[in-house]
């Protein structure tokens, strides 16, 4: 009798576990990596390295969600739901204190995984497991990327805990007593530290396992740039010659191995070929410029094509960094969804204000706007599709799936737009207006020309110190092809006419030219928030940031646009609030 | 041992409850949102409402209540039995007239009561649309609402949905006059010598002023229609003939001034004469200037309404809208230059952008561009060109020719069809940067019919004198004063 009340007494207990419904199938597995098993040799780093990159990845939708969404190009369409509108209007005392978007929790999970792992390259140093050279090129990428991530959040929260330690816990960061919170300023500080501390700047040098091709992705431009996150930072810290000479180093990193073409196109925002169209320039079809219809709009020719094609030589020459997304492995790609009109939710959609400053261009044919209007955004009727994330995923002009299970697509961090965009704001800052001009407009060779002047061994190129040193000879007899020679500028590029600088004020107006290329070339690539937070901060000018959200908000109607004005012209209501809520 | 035998059960019962607990059904939590829904069919629901009682005779004197079968879902608005008699009184005898009444009150699936400011617009089995808004159906209130059976739902309402008439049965009801009794002969009879095989059952098909200006059949959509007096109608008509001159034939060019004046007497939305605009635009963008002091009747129907006039509003210099044609729109060349033939995109100094043609550098002299455009009065034209030479430094010269549209035999060789021409204006220079329009000159068309107009370059192969250019041409139709 005892064994059956034991028996019922079971069947109870059974039915109580199953009654609670959940949690039910929560059972340790049996085999499982003890923590301390994980990093035994070089291959154990690289895969740590590997997965921090993977959960790098889970940042790409905030990210560009934070630095468009609440900036001036990008707004939602009437499918958004409340929290990206939240986002949108970009009032931080209205923001819902459970809005997903928002919450920094992510963030975290990626930092503290980075501290994790670098306190055990410490160890594997230590105990000998990996060469000097392997452990300082692992550890500086890490160091970096953890650099990044923490400069996110210092600009889109203000003020944030500032965490080395290899927490179990991310919930623990919000021990203020343990960790408190940093300034902005304070943190762009300990960043520039830590990162002028590591004890590798370059790229993965060839011969490392990092390097090796994985499923016929090249690894080159996966891992984080170091030199030109130090270009930023100094560029945040208004340290403008180190900025300078940080960009200055990722321009030319190609330049000495050999190789001419390298050494011309890469990172050089190279001119266009105008009778072959292969390149990455804006053109149209030779002799035909006239003709709006013979635009080179292609995934594989033009302008439009560096944002969906394969990593090849042209890829190569304007990529700095640039982050997979495939269908298959996960993450999977947020950016369908919140782009694509076919295939995805069309959940955000370029701003008037974006087609506004496209419109106010002309083009060098005469043609009255910019053409990279209609290379990054397509047309459902009335509304706006931006196409520059899905350009892989569908098709140009039916918009149409090419294969809705092929998801492929990705997260556009940093090109030579970027780089010559904020090498020339430093140039600009640091007193070298012309030479800021020059990487503007028409290239470095034509501002320091002299047309009537056939001998060009003194003209067309700077005659400054490094890093403000270019030579972009161009000449026939003496025959010189200097490094620059076949530089274009961002607007001789993109087929757009010159900028006139006005002489009396050309370091304001330059600036002021330089952020609006950025908007008119990067548009939605997740920067135009940095640009107008750090010439808010730099100019001591909230309402260079505030004037811009105002002109968005007003232009689609928004009854808070006035509202939003006045409160973004206090710097307290530039930073989102930092919180979330944790789980009992 | 006795002891443990009283234990078991317990623990089973234990077992049990905590099962119950454990998750919650959802098809308990749908019922309880659904309080008060009753397991009787609709119609006996509506057998035991007293309210209804004379709206259900009707229903089943009609037959409808055959389809209240339980099969579908519908939802009744049943006026209440006061209302319903009042109706009877003056509801005809006939059966089909008393089935569509009753339809009229009934919709498919069912629908709650709307209490919103957003229109529904619910399509009775009467096949009339009926706008559902602010707690009204058609302007009826309701004295009970969203009363559920198991195959429908039914409201009480204070007053009858008696159907109106589509535009188009008023019309057909009203063929006496010549407005309508026009409209109607569209059925039959085509406006051209057009060749077009068509159904003489489908009307739409067939059915110029239907095809056209307004399908006025359809009930979900809405209209506005003026109806002229006979005489007034005829005066109209009379007056217009002149513009209306094809081949020359008298009974063709009545029918197609006839059609010209009752195509401008259709709008697309529906006014009631105290919100009528002072000012409509017609489907072909005449404006009509509204007088409402000479609108003697109104009648609503169902899609729309009617106004009677007793005079004319509409001056005829009104119909006389211009004509523009598209430089980028091109119907043919005369020799393939698709090489050198460029669609620009420019911005006019009000910041307004357009498209036009440019063909440069095409080495043929005389290079032709032609044109066509819809059917065009029978009078004289202004004609105005833009034409922007903006990205050459010299002035080259163009001209422009109107040509019939239908072609002839040709009179050197008659196997060839030929198109002849009706007027040539001289070359023209295109002098640079010029935004504004230029005047070319005017002339007649004899005939109310389609024109070609040709676009044609220097007779030259020299490269920038031989260009092309052009924004739109304009054609300015002028009052005939006799």
């Amino acid at each position: 009798m005892k064994k059956s009340f034991i028996y019922s007494l079971s069947v109870a207990m059974i039915c109580f576990a199953g009654s609670s419904c959940s949690k039910f199938l929560d059972v340790e597995p049996d085999e499982v990596l003890v923590k301390e098993q994980m990093y035994r040799n070089i291959y154990d780093a690289d895969a740590a390295v590997i997965g921090v990159y993977g959960k790098l990845l889970s940042l790409a939708e905030q990210h560009v969600l934070w630095n468009e969404l609440r900036a001036d190009l990008l707004t939602v369409t009437n499918r958004a739901n409340p929290y990206l509108q939240e986002i949108n209007t970009n009032d931080v005392d209205a923001i819902s204190s459970d809005n997903p978007y928002v919450n920094p929790r992510k963030f975290y999970e990626v930092i503290l995984n980075c501290n994790d792992v670098l306190a055990n390259f410490e160890v594997m140093r230590k105990e000998n497991k990996f060469t000097p050279e392997e452990y300082n090129q692992r550890y500086s990428d890490i160091m970096a990327v953890r650099s990044w991530v923490y400069l996110q959040l210092g600009i889109h929260f203000g003020r944030v805990p500032y965490v080395t330690d290899p927490l179990e816990d991310t919930d623990a960061v919000l021990d203020n007593n343990k960790y408190p919170l940093l300034e902005f300023e304070q943190l762009l500080t300990q960043l520039i530290t830590d990162m002028e501390a590591i004890p590798y700047k370059l790229l993965y040098s060839s011969t490392e396992s990092l390097m090796y091709a994985v499923d016929g992705y090249i690894m080159e431009r996966f891992y984080i740039n170091k030199q030109s996150l130090l270009g930023d930072l100094h560029l945040w810290k208004n340290d403008y010659q180190k900025a300078a000479e940080y960009y200055k180093l990722v321009m030319t990193s190609y330049d000495n191995l050999g190789n001419d073409n390298f050494r011309y196109d890469r990172y050089k925002v190279k001119w266009a070929e105008v009778a072959t169209n292969n390149d990455i320039a804006v053109g149209y079809l030779r002799y035909r410029e006239q003709d709006v219809r013979t635009l080179i709009n292609s995934k594989t020719q033009g302008w439009r094509s560096m944002f969906s094609r394969t990593q090849d030589v042209l890829w190569d020459t304007e990529w700095v960094w640039s982050l997979p997304f495939s269908s298959n492995f996960s993450p999977q790609n947020p950016f369908i969804s919140l782009f694509a009109a076919n295939g995805g939710d069309h959940l955000l959609k370029p701003s008037q204000e974006s087609f506004d400053l496209w419109n106010s261009q002309t083009q060098r044919n005469g043609v009255p706007y910019d053409a990279r209007r209609d290379l990054s955004v397509s047309m459902i009727g009335k509304e706006g599709v931006v196409t520059k994330y899905t350009d892989e995923f569908s098709d140009i002009g039916t918009m149409v799936p090419i294969d809705k299970f092929q998801r492929d697509g990705k997260w556009h961090l940093y090109r030579a737009a970027k780089l010559h965009l904020r090498f020339a704001e430093a140039a600009n800052r640091d007193g070298h207006h012309k030479l800021a001009v020059g990487l503007l407009n028409n290239g470095i060779g034509r501002v320091y020309d002299d047309p009537n002047q056939t001998d060009k061994t003194d003209i067309q190129q700077t005659h400054l110190p490094f890093p403000y040193d270019f030579d972009a000879r161009n000449g026939s007899n003496p025959f010189y092809r200097g490094t620059w020679h076949r530089n274009d500028g961002l607007r001789g590029r993109a087929y757009v006419t010159f900028r006139d600088i006005n002489p009396t004020d050309s370091l304001t107006q330059i600036e002021n030219y330089l952020i609006e290329e950025a908007a008119l070339e990067m548009a939605f690539e997740g920067s135009r928030w940095e640009d107008l937070l750090r010439i808010a901060i730099r100019r001591n000018d909230p309402s260079f940031l505030a004037d811009k959200i105002y002109e968005k908000l007003s232009k689609e109607g928004n009854p808070q646009a006035d509202a939003v004005r006045s409160k973004l012209m206090n710097r307290e209501n530039w930073y989102m609030p930092f919180k979330w809520n944790v789980e009992e | 041992m006795k002891k443990h035998h009283i234990v078991r059960p317990v623990i089973g019962l234990i077992c049990i409850l905590l099962l119950q607990v454990g998750c919650s059904d959802p098809w308990d939590e749908h019922a309880r949102d659904n309080a008060g829904l009753t397991n009787e069919p609709l119609l006996e629901r509506l057998d035991q409402e007293s309210e209804a009682s004379e709206f259900m005779k009707l229903l089943r004197a009609s037959g409808v209540d055959e389809i209240l079968d339980g099969n579908n879902a519908y939802t009744v608005f049943a006026p209440e039995n006061s209302r319903m008699q009042a109706a009877l009184a003056g509801l005809s005898d006939d059966p089909e007239t008393r089935v569509n009444f009753v339809k009229n009150h009934i919709a498919v699936s069912t629908h709650r009561l709307n209490a919103s400011a957003d229109t529904v617009r619910l399509t009775m089995l009467s096949g009339k649309t009926l706008d559902f808004v602010n707690s009204e159906i058609d302007g009826a209130a309701f004295s009970k609402s969203n009363q559920a059976g198991t195959d429908g739902m039914y409201h009480i309402i204070t007053d009858v949905l008696t159907p109106r008439q589509s535009l188009w049965e008023y019309m057909n009801a009203h063929s006496d006059e010549r407005q309508n009794a026009f409209i109607l002969s569209l059925n039959e009879y085509n406006l051209y010598d057009t060749a077009a095989v068509e159904d003489p059952e489908d009307y739409y098909l067939n059915n110029e002023f239907l095809r056209e200006v307004g399908d006025v059949r359809d009930e979900n959509q809405h209209f506005t229609y003026f109806i002229l007096k006979n005489e007034d109608f005829t005066a109209e008509v009379e007056q217009f003939l002149p513009y209306v001159n094809y081949r020359n034939h008298a009974d063709s060019s009545y029918a197609i001034g006839q059609y010209e004046i009752v195509k401008d007497m259709l709008f697309k939305q529906a006014y009631s004469r105290d919100n009528l605009p002072a000012m409509l635009l017609s489907t072909s963008n005449v404006s009509f200037p509204v007088d409402k002091s000479a609108i003697s009747q109104s009648v609503r129907l169902s899609n729309g309404w009617v106004h009677v006039l007793d005079r004319s509003t509409l001056p005829v210099v009104n119909k006389l809208i211009d004509t523009y044609v598209q430089g980028e729109e091109p119907w043919g060349f005369s020799e393939s230059v698709s090489d050198r033939t460029f669609h620009r995109v420019r911005k006019d100094p009000f910041g307004e952008f357009f498209t036009d043609i440019m063909v440069q550098n095409h080495k043929v002299s005389s290079l032709q561009i032609i044109y066509r455009t819809s059917r065009m009065y029978s009078t004289t034209y202004d004609v105005y060109w833009r034409a922007l030479n903006d990205i050459q430094t010299n002035v080259f010269q163009q001209q422009v020719g109107i040509f019939e549209f239908d072609t002839r035999p040709s009179e050197e060789d008659p196997d060839v069809e030929v198109r002849k021409s009706i007027y040539e204006f001289p070359y023209t220079n295109v002098e640079r940067n010029n935004y504004n329009e230029v005047y070319l000159g005017e002339f007649n068309l004899a005939d109310y019919n389609r024109i070609v107009p040709v676009l044609r370059s220097a007779a030259t192969t020299a490269d920038g004198n031989n260009t092309l250019v052009l924004d739109y041409l304009r054609f300015v139709p002028k009052l005939k004063t006799n």
